[in-house]
C-alpha cells in the first residue's frame, strides 16, 4: 500500500469512504459509501482527484484532541481490490466534499 | 510516586515501549493519537493560552461550579455564542437548560462523592456547545470542552437529553487530566469504560438510585422510538442494547473470551468497553447499596492512583482496583472479593 502522496486515480479504481467511532459508534453508521470510477466521466474524475489530493495534505495533522472524535477513512482500491493508498481524518479536518461524498455519492461534487 | 511513574506522566514524555506497541499494532494515525494523549497535558494549556481577557474564569468558590454553555448554532465552530453562564435564569431553550443542569449535576457528584472541584479539582470552568453541526449524531470532549449534537430526529434525540451522556463527556476531561489513557486498544477501551461507570455513577447518585433499581443503560433516551433498542449500551448485559436494521446490532462483548479485534475505531474502544464495564456492574451488585459508595471510590482510588500507567491494559487495572480494594476496604474482606470475582468472571484475571 502506498504510504505517501495520493496516486492518479486509474479508471477502474474504486473509493470507499467510510466513518466510524463517536459516541455513538454503532455498526450501521459505520457504512461504507464506494464510488466506482468506472462510472465516471473523465470530467469527474478530475473533481474526485482534486478530493483525494485535498485529503492528502490534510491527513498530516495532528490527531485531534479529546475523545469520541469521529473518523473518516478513505480508501482507494485497485480494480483487484487491493487497497493502493488509504487515509483516516479526524471529522474537524475532514473535507466537506469527503463528507458529502460519504453522504450522497458523487452528486455531494456536481455543483 | 516512583521515579518511572513521574517520568511517564510528564507532559510530553513519552516511554518508548508505549509508542513501539501502538506502531506494530496500530496505524499511523493510531500513533498519531497516542502523541496526541501522551501530550494531553499541553491541551489544558488551552485554557492559559487563551488571552485572560477572552477565556472564562473557573470558579472561586470551592464545590461551586463555573458552567458556560454556548450555543453552535448548527454550525460546526467551537465554542459558539456564550448564551447562559453561571446562576443566570433558564433560556427555554431545552439543550441549553439540560446541558447547563446535567454539568452541575456532574460537578456536583465528584464533589459530594470524591470532593473533587470541577475536571482539574480546581474549580475549572466547565464548558458546554449545545446545537452543534447539522442533525449532528454525536457528542464528544476536545480537550477542553464538551459538545453536543442535536441528532437527526430519525435515529437520535438531542444528545444532551440523557444526564449519564454529559457525564460520560466531563469524565473523559477527568481522565485525561489525570491518566491520560491513551484513546486506542485496551487503554482506550478503558478510557471509554470508565466514561460509562462514572456517567452512570453521576445518573443513579442524582436520581439516587440503588444499585438494584438503575437500569445501568447508557445514553438511556437518546434513541428515538423509531429504533429497536433501549440505549446505546447496556453495562450489565453489553450486547443487548439494540439490534436494529439501520443500527445494526449491539456489538459490545461481556467477556475476554470474545474480546473484538479491530482496526476501526481505534481499535474498538467503544466495543470492548463492555468486558471493564459488566466487571463494573458485576462488583457494585454484589455489593449492594448505591454503586458509588463502594465500587465507585474503588475505581476512582484507581483512576487517581499515580501508578496507573497511560498504556494499561485490562489486567493491569483490574489488579489496581482490586489492590485499591484491600486498601480501603480491608484484605480478604467484602469489598475486594466483589471486585475480584467480577473481574475473573468477565476473563480478565484468572
Amino acid at each position: 500500500m502506498s504510504s505517501s502522496g495520493c496516486p492518479p486515480l486509474a479508471p477502474d479504481a474504486v473509493l470507499a469512504v467510510s466513518r466510524d467511532g463517536g459516541f455513538a459508534a454503532m455498526p450501521g453508521l459505520n457504512r461504507e459509501r464506494r464510488i466506482d470510477c468506472r462510472t465516471l466521466s473523465p470530467a469527474q474524475r478530475q473533481r474526485l482527484q482534486a478530493v483525494l489530493a485535498e485529503v492528502e495534505r490534510q491527513s498530516g495533522q495532528e490527531c485531534a484532541p479529546g475523545a469520541d472524535r469521529r473518523v473518516f477513512r478513505v480508501v482507494l482500491l485497485s480494480a483487484a481490490g487491493q487497497p493502493d493508498w488509504e487515509r483516516e481524518l479526524d471529522e474537524s479536518l475532514t473535507p466537506k466534499q469527503v463528507i458529502g461524498l460519504w453522504k450522497l455519492g458523487m452528486a455531494a461534487l456536481e455543483s | 510516586m516512583t521515579a518511572f511513574s513521574e517520568a511517564s506522566r510528564s507532559p510530553g514524555f513519552m516511554p518508548p515501549h508505549v509508542l513501539e506497541r501502538i506502531v506494530s499494532h496500530g496505524n499511523t494515525r493510531l500513533q498519531q493519537c497516542a502523541r496526541t494523549t501522551l501530550q494531553a497535558d499541553a491541551q489544558f494549556r488551552l485554557r492559559s493560552a487563551v488571552p485572560a481577557a477572552a477565556r472564562p474564569a473557573d470558579s472561586h468558590r470551592p464545590g461551586e461550579p463555573a458552567r458556560y454553555i454556548y450555543d453552535a448554532n448548527q454550525q460546526q465552530l467551537l465554542p459558539g455564542d456564550l448564551v447562559r453562564r453561571e446562576d443566570e435564569p433558564e433560556t427555554g431553550d431545552t439543550a441549553v437548560d439540560e446541558a447547563y443542569q446535567w454539568l452541575g449535576a456532574t460537578h456536583r457528584f465528584y464533589w459530594q462523592v470524591f470532593r473533587r472541584d470541577s475536571i482539574d479539582g480546581e474549580g475549572m470552568a466547565l464548558l458546554g456547545t449545545v446545537h452543534y453541526g447539522e442533525a449532528y449524531d454525536n457528542a464528544f470532549w476536545n480537550g477542553a470542552q464538551m459538545v453536543f449534537g442535536d441528532g437527526d430526529g430519525e435515529l437520535f434525540e438531542r444528545f444532551t437529553a440523557a444526564l449519564d451522556v454529559v457525564a460520560h463527556e466531563l469524565t473523559h476531561g477527568v481522565i485525561e487530566r489525570d491518566a491520560g489513557l491513551i484513546y486506542a486498544d485496551q487503554s482506550g477501551a478503558l478510557n471509554e469504560s470508565l466514561a460509562d461507570v462514572f456517567g452512570t455513577l453521576v445518573k443513579q447518585h442524582h436520581f439516587e438510585q440503588r444499585v438494584d433499581e438503575a437500569d445501568w443503560l447508557i445514553g438511556e433516551g437518546l434513541l428515538t422510538a423509531r429504533v429497536n433498542g433501549r440505549a446505546l449500551r447496556s453495562m450489565a448485559e453489553p450486547g443487548t442494547a439494540y439490534d436494529d436494521p439501520v443500527l445494526g446490532r449491539d456489538p459490545q462483548p461481556g467477556h475476554m473470551d470474545d474480546f473484538a479485534r479491530t482496526s476501526s475505531d481505534n481499535g474498538g474502544v467503544h466495543i470492548n468497553s463492555g468486558i471493564p464495564n459488566r466487571a463494573f456492574y458485576l462488583a457494585a451488585t454484589r455489593l449492594e447499596g448505591y454503586a458509588w459508595e463502594q465500587a465507585g471510590v474503588v475505581w476512582y482510588d484507581a483512576l487517581t492512583d499515580d501508578s496507573l500507567q497511560r498504556d494499561t491494559d485490562f489486567a493491569a487495572f483490574a489488579r489496581l482496583t482490586i489492590a485499591h480494594a484491600g486498601e480501603r476496604y480491608g484484605r480478604g474482606g467484602e469489598v475486594e472479593r466483589a471486585v475480584a470475582s467480577a473481574w475473573r468472571d468477565v476473563g480478565v484475571t484468572a
